[in-house]
């Protein structure tokens, strides 16, 4: 019943796996591109130092993927299950309904974290080919809390697509904006290493979310 | 589902942490001021601080003892700042105090200096770059390579992206012959070639000792500058002056400001008080004769006036800070909520407790709720939830308020 669940959400999410990962590809490239054009135009030197003394970053460009990855993946997932309420049928599966919707989110989980530690070990090794492993470092350090975000934002998200009643949606996107917002500041590379615990507590508490939001549909909220 | 309650508490508990930062970060950008302090600096003619609040012609000019100037009178009384303005008009006195000045002397001895509270706590990559203090050229050249500092030293080729392992053999053999205990604690330089010289790095080894390292015509230069044998040296920073009087600042435990002497390494207290490093900020101002201090605290602004030779004190002053519409908020609305600290750019968030008064605000939150709910909810819901509105406040309300009620 395990396998079957997963292939089931594999055939709601190939395509927009498939297209995440030409996406982050062809993003990555671009960051590459765009790199090996700043040293043509500003030299490795000037860069490096750029890099060291004014904090100037290699990856902003990727800022906001693993944002909308990690909605998108929610959206795609979740939104056919309750088109038609056809999350009624997926909770008669002969599963206890807690291992059901865990199932579902712990595929997505690992969609995401697959995508984006390829990403992210593709920027790494890139930018270690031309840079130093302070920089590489420094970069990952930077880039971290952005896909940490992603999660995040797929586990929210995810609660409030579950959720069936409207306007209890829009309440669940308060704090959740709240939340993923803080994972988005402006800050210095490496600045975030001091904040990662509260976020790791906040992906974990909110893995739960969800849950709650499937017994409300199996209780017949409208 | 058995665990419904306990993820629907868990909900709330998020939301409400989440609150406890969003609500009070968006009422503080839409209700806080920052307060318009007067420009201050001391004047070396009539040996008073002297006034600027506002710009253009509704600006308003005076000094300590509370004489009004007009524009042209406020650049006679601070030939130091104004001497260019004077040059151009030209009444720019020959000599001040008795001494003989030119532009030229003025600009040579003319310092400033920022100090940030981020200053001490920041994240930093571990690379550095060393420039040659001596090339024998009058322009500062990169010099294609960086160093990491940490267990060792590693010098890098940026072209080649390798370490260079004869330069760093030849630093590591010379920090190791002048006694530099390996892993360095800090490196504090300033590698901008637009400067009118170099002075390398310096840097606080494991045993506590401030050391001098720069590179002079292509070879290491280090020097134990025993500045810790006096002080614990907590932090440094450069500071390139004109006439070549000190390296830069250095700060002690207690948070003392001291010059560092060039080139005899010897340190100078100034004559005012510890900077309370991680809530003060300090701008310094000096020219030929006095040094203008301003420490800018959460209470107010202080300013000191500091004999440039002595660095003794010879003049203070104080402006304290008014409560802004956020203070006065703040202290009515939250009395505890979550900020990000500013004392730092590390991202660290922190709980701040504002007044006790705001918990009359809760406990008028807590009525209403219960007033709201004792109808539709039972006894022991309505209880709990007034507890956790009198504690979490606006941020609890809310984070209960947009959840599905529950009975």
């Amino acid at each position: 019943m395990f396998f079957s669940l997963i292939f089931k959400e594999w055939i709601k999410t190939r395509r927009f796996i498939l297209l995440s990962g030409i996406l982050f590809a062809a993003l990555i490239a671009y960051v590459f591109l765009w790199l090996s054009q700043a040293i043509g135009s500003m030299g490795i030197v000037n860069l490096w130092e750029a890099i060291i003394g004014k904090e100037f970053s290699l990856i902003a460009h990727v800022k906001y993927l693993p944002l909308a990855a990690g909605l998108l993946l929610a959206v795609v997932q979740l939104t056919p299950e309750m088109q038609s309420k056809r999350l009624k049928l997926t909770l008669h599966l002969p599963m206890s309904e807690t291992r059901i919707i865990c199932t579902m989110l712990g595929y997505g989980i690992a969609v995401l974290v697959a995508l984006f530690a390829a990403g992210a070990l593709a920027l790494v090794a890139g930018i270690s080919v031309r840079f130093s492993r302070e920089v590489a470092l420094s970069n990952f350090l930077t880039a971290l809390p952005w896909f940490l975000g992603g999660l995040q934002a797929y586990l929210l998200g995810a609660w409030i697509c579950l959720e069936p009643v409207w306007r209890q949606r829009l309440f669940n996107a308060i704090p959740a904006a709240c939340v993923v917002s803080s994972f988005y500041g402006s800050a210095s590379p490496g600045a975030y290493v001091t904040y990662l615990p509260c976020m790791l507590i906040f992906i974990a508490a909110s893995f739960f979310f969800p849950l709650r939001s499937a017994a409300r549909f199996k209780d017949g909220e409208q | 589902m058995k665990s419904k309650n306990i993820i629907s508490h868990l909900i709330i508990l998020a939301s409400t942490v989440a609150f406890l930062w969003g609500i009070p970060a968006l009422v503080r950008l839409a209700t806080y001021s920052g307060q318009s302090y007067p420009f201050v600096y001391f004047s070396s003619v009539v040996k008073q601080f002297c006034f600027r609040e506002g710009s253009g012609k509704d600006a308003r000019r005076y000094d300590a003892s509370g004489r009004q100037y007009s524009e042209s009178e406020f650049d006679s009384a601070l030939p130091m700042l104004s001497y260019r303005q004077l040059s151009v008009n030209g009444v720019m006195p020959d000599s001040v105090n008795g001494r003989a000045v030119t532009a030229h002397d003025i600009r040579r001895s003319s310092i400033v200096f920022r100090y940030a509270k981020t200053d001490v706590s920041a994240p930093h990559i571990g690379l550095y770059v060393l420039l040659e203090s001596m090339s024998g050229r009058v322009d500062l050249a990169s010099p294609g390579d960086a160093f990491r500092l940490g267990e060792a030293i590693e010098f890098i080729d940026i072209k080649t992206n390798t370490v260079d392992k004869d330069k760093s053999e030849l630093y590591a053999q010379e920090l190791s012959r002048r006694g530099f205990t390996f892993p360095a604690r800090w490196a504090a330089g300033d590698f901008s070639t637009r400067k009118p010289y170099d002075e390398g790095y310096f840097v606080l080894d494991a045993q506590g000792q401030l050391f001098h390292m720069k590179q002079v015509s292509g070879k290491p230069f280090i020097r134990n500058t025993g500045a810790s044998d006096s002080i614990r040296v907590a932090h440094f920073a450069m500071l390139p002056v004109a006439d070549k009087r000190f390296y830069g600042f250095v700060f002690d435990g207690q948070g003392y400001m001291y010059i560092l002497e060039s080139p005899s390494y010897r340190l100078a207290k100034l004559d005012m008080p510890p900077l309370d490093m991680r809530r003060s900020e300090a701008l310094i101002m000096g020219n030929m004769f006095y040094w203008t201090v301003t420490v800018t605290s959460p209470e107010g602004k202080k300013y000191y006036a500091l004999d440039n030779e002595t660095l003794r004190q010879v003049d203070t002053y104080a402006i304290a800070r008014e409560a802004n519409l956020w203070d006065k908020a703040s202290t009515w609305i939250f009395p505890v909520y979550i900020t990000f600290s500013d004392a730092t750019k590390y991202m660290q968030p922190r709980l701040r407790f504002t007044a006790f008064t705001a918990l009359t605000f809760n406990l008028l939150l807590a009525i209403i709720y219960a007033a709201a709910a004792r109808r539709r909810k039972k006894a022991a819901t309505v209880a709990y939830g007034s507890i956790y509105i009198l504690a979490t406040g606006i941020a609890g309300l809310l984070a209960i308020a947009l959840q599905p009620n529950r009975k």
